[in-house]
């Protein structure tokens, strides 16, 4: 029986288990460069519409600039995004950049709406 | 009308992780006949991939099939490379196949794992799924999110290997040795394993050539076909490997050569990182690849996938075709569920045959039936039917 | 009935149902009752039979074929019950929008209670919306949504 001494090892060993969300925040490991939510900063934006070009999900979409220094800009719809990281990838200015916030959930989709 | 009793295991089931119906014919305790209707996971990618830019398509092609990601991207970008007949860089190609060895061990440990849930024994279950987690944060080291890797583009990939990230590779790949053989011992030893998977599934190799079953389910019966020995892609002419094949025919085969072509990907994984050559990652194409059509495949851990492109000069494809290896080995899954001779099916047996296949049924959902609504009538096509209607002018 | 909220609460049955998506937010939703992140902690159960669960979980885009029978799901479920969507195909149609087959997301279909954004989202954001939708249930207090039962056809 090839199992039975690996079940009585497991019993002296450490838990596996994480003890998420309420305790243990810290052991989750984040590393560097995870694809969480898009961040966004206006005051880099030039306006290229490069980001609706790759998007693969319609989650850009380009409206009117309020503040008229560039043709136009992007509002995301997250309920939409895939997390592919290509408009970070090709955005000319890094106005784009994925933050490491994966602790998204809610009770409303038209909250996910990041201008 | 088949005579005998008629048992529906429907999309939602227990059993089933995947939407899709199985119809058998039951006489007593013995399976005479098996219907598959498939076509729930039909969301019609190929028609969708016609209206998007190459770049747009590649997250989409990505979820045709989330467990083996890796393989269908690469599939996608190896075709539009060909379209425009260039060479990507050498590191390119051994990150590209560090990835997808990666991709493979996940795959199939997980695989071990649903396969010991089948057959009731869960502490095989959360044992291998424990130990899975180690090559999901290496993944997400490597690529930014633990399933969808999104780390190909067409012309390279999209990021490198650093050094810190090479010692932990190094370092989870030989805690994942010592795992996997501690796990091959099981699976030969347990005697409670065993008996539930010896003789179980039976596919011989005249019968494999007969439905041209792909994978695994063809290696288990002794045929040693592989599309990284056949037809080498990537960096698999110059990283050595073995073909694995076993000769027993059953689920137990098929188990033992999904563990030691995980030993086979740990090997190749550090082969890679020993002799990674240095240069660029990535090598910008234009937008829109010269006209012309494309084919490629890539052996996924399900077996073999075979991708189709055509391009009219736009910067759309204008057809995009996937055939998936679970639809490959659709009809060997009919085979083996069905009794004959001195191999008899039982009722308990039905869901760890359905799991030996390895079933992505999302991934092989293009199946086609023809509706009149004006004469009402609908009717199928079967294989005979098909090829003539094909070859007719 | 403050008894019978907490108990309701502290012990969400699970039933889950694909409809069709890439299948990675379901090895997410497996992998969140796997040793490392274990949602059996809150007294979650994964139960076969949509009759004896509380909580639906559904992932993937939601496609004419598969409509029909996650309405007959839904209305098989006995009230109190709560609808979870995981994953962006299931909130909004995801990568998949603009093909033919496609609804624009789960709640066209039935009523859905929480959303859980990502794709795949990680074991810790399945396990943060869980977590989220059972607070929710302890401030909805002491009348929870309860009707008479329905006759299903």
């Amino acid at each position: 029986m090839a199992m039975t001494p690996e079940v009585y090892r497991n019993l002296f060993k450490k838990r596996a288990t994480i003890l998420y969300p309420f305790k243990e925040r810290e052991l989750i490991p984040i590393p560097k460069g995870l694809r969480g939510k898009p961040s966004f900063d206006l005051q880099k934006c030039i306006g290229c519409s490069m980001c609706l070009r790759v998007c693969p999900s319609e989650t850009i979409e380009m409206i009117d600039d309020e503040e008229g220094k560039r043709p136009k800009r992007p509002i995301f719809r997250i309920d939409r995004c895939t997390f592919c990281a290509q408009c970070e990838d090709v955005c000319p200015t890094h106005a784009i950049v994925m933050s490491n916030n994966f602790e998204l959930a809610g009770f409303d989709r038209k909250q996910m709406l990041l201008k | 009308m088949s005579d005998g009793f008629q048992i529906i295991v429907g999309p939602q089931h227990p059993a089933l992780k995947e939407p899709e119906s199985f119809t058998f014919t039951v006489d007593g305790e013995n399976v005479v006949k098996a219907e598959v209707r498939i076509g729930y996971a039909h969301k019609g990618i190929e028609k969708l991939a016609e209206t998007k830019t190459y770049i747009q398509n590649i997250p989409l092609v990505e979820r045709i099939c989330g467990i083996c990601n890796v393989a269908h991207t690469l599939c996608y970008c190896q075709n539009i490379e060909y379209l425009y007949g260039k060479e990507i860089p050498r590191r390119a190609e051994y990150l590209r196949v560090i990835i997808e060895e990666l991709n493979r061990i996940h795959s199939h440990l997980l695989w071990v794992g649903v396969a010991g849930h089948e057959v009731g024994f869960d502490t095989l279950f959360m044992l291998v799924w424990r130990d899975r987690e180690v090559v999901m944060d290496l993944i997400e080291a490597m690529t930014g999110n633990r399933v969808s890797t999104a780390l190909m583009t067409v012309g390279g990939v999209r990021r490198d290997v650093t050094p810190e990230l090479e010692q932990k590779l190094r370092k989870g790949m030989d805690i994942l040795e010592e795992r996997t053989k501690y796990y091959r011992k099981v699976v030969l030893d347990e005697r409670s394993l065993l008996q539930r998977l010896i003789g179980v599934g039976r596919l011989t190799s005249a019968e494999v050539v007969e439905h041209s079953a792909v994978g695994p389910t063809a290696r288990a019966s002794g045929i040693k076909s592989d599309v990284r020995s056949d037809d080498p892609y990537a960096a698999h002419d110059e990283v050595p490997f073995n073909v694995i094949s076993y000769d027993s025919c059953d689920l137990f085969g098929r188990t033992v050569v999904r563990v030691d072509e995980t030993f086979e990907a740990i090997n190749q994984v550090r082969y890679c990182l020993d002799h990674m050559p240095s240069g660029p990652i990535r090598m910008r194409l234009p937008n829109t690849p010269p006209r012309g059509e494309a084919v490629s495949r890539v052996e996924a851990p399900r077996g073999e996938d075979i991708h189709y492109v055509r391009s009219n000069g736009t910067d759309k494809p204008e057809r995009y075709k996937i055939r998936a290896p679970t639809l490959g080995n659709l009809s060997a899954l009919v085979e083996m569920l069905t009794s004959k001779g001195d191999y008899q099916v039982r009722i308990a047996d039905i869901p760890v045959i359905l799991a030996g296949i390895d079933p992505c049924m999302c991934c092989m959902d293009r199946s086609v039936r023809f509706v009149e609504p004006a004469k009402d009538r609908e009717w199928m096509l079967d294989w005979e039917q098909l090829k003539q209607y094909s070859r007719r002018n | 009935m403050g008894l019978v909220n907490w108990a309701r609460r502290k012990s969400p049955w699970l039933v889950h149902f694909n409809t069709g998506g890439c299948n990675a937010c379901d090895i997410e939703v497996l992998a969140a009752l796997m040793p490392r992140y274990d949602l059996e902690r809150f007294g979650a159960v994964l139960k076969g039979s949509p009759r004896h669960a509380d909580v639906l979980v559904v992932t993937g885009p939601v496609n004419m074929q598969i409509r029909d029978r996650i309405i007959r799901i839904y209305e098989q479920m006995a009230s109190p019950k709560f609808v979870v969507s995981v994953g962006n195909c299931c909130n909004s149609s995801g990568v998949y929008r603009g093909a033919y087959q496609v609804y624009p997301g789960l709640d066209s279909v039935i009523p859905v209670d929480a959303y859980i954004y990502g794709c795949p989202p990680k074991p810790e954001a399945i396990i943060n919306g869980v977590a989220a939708l059972l607070g929710k249930i302890k401030e909805m207090g002491q009348t929870p949504k309860e009707t008479s039962p329905q006759v299903t056809a």
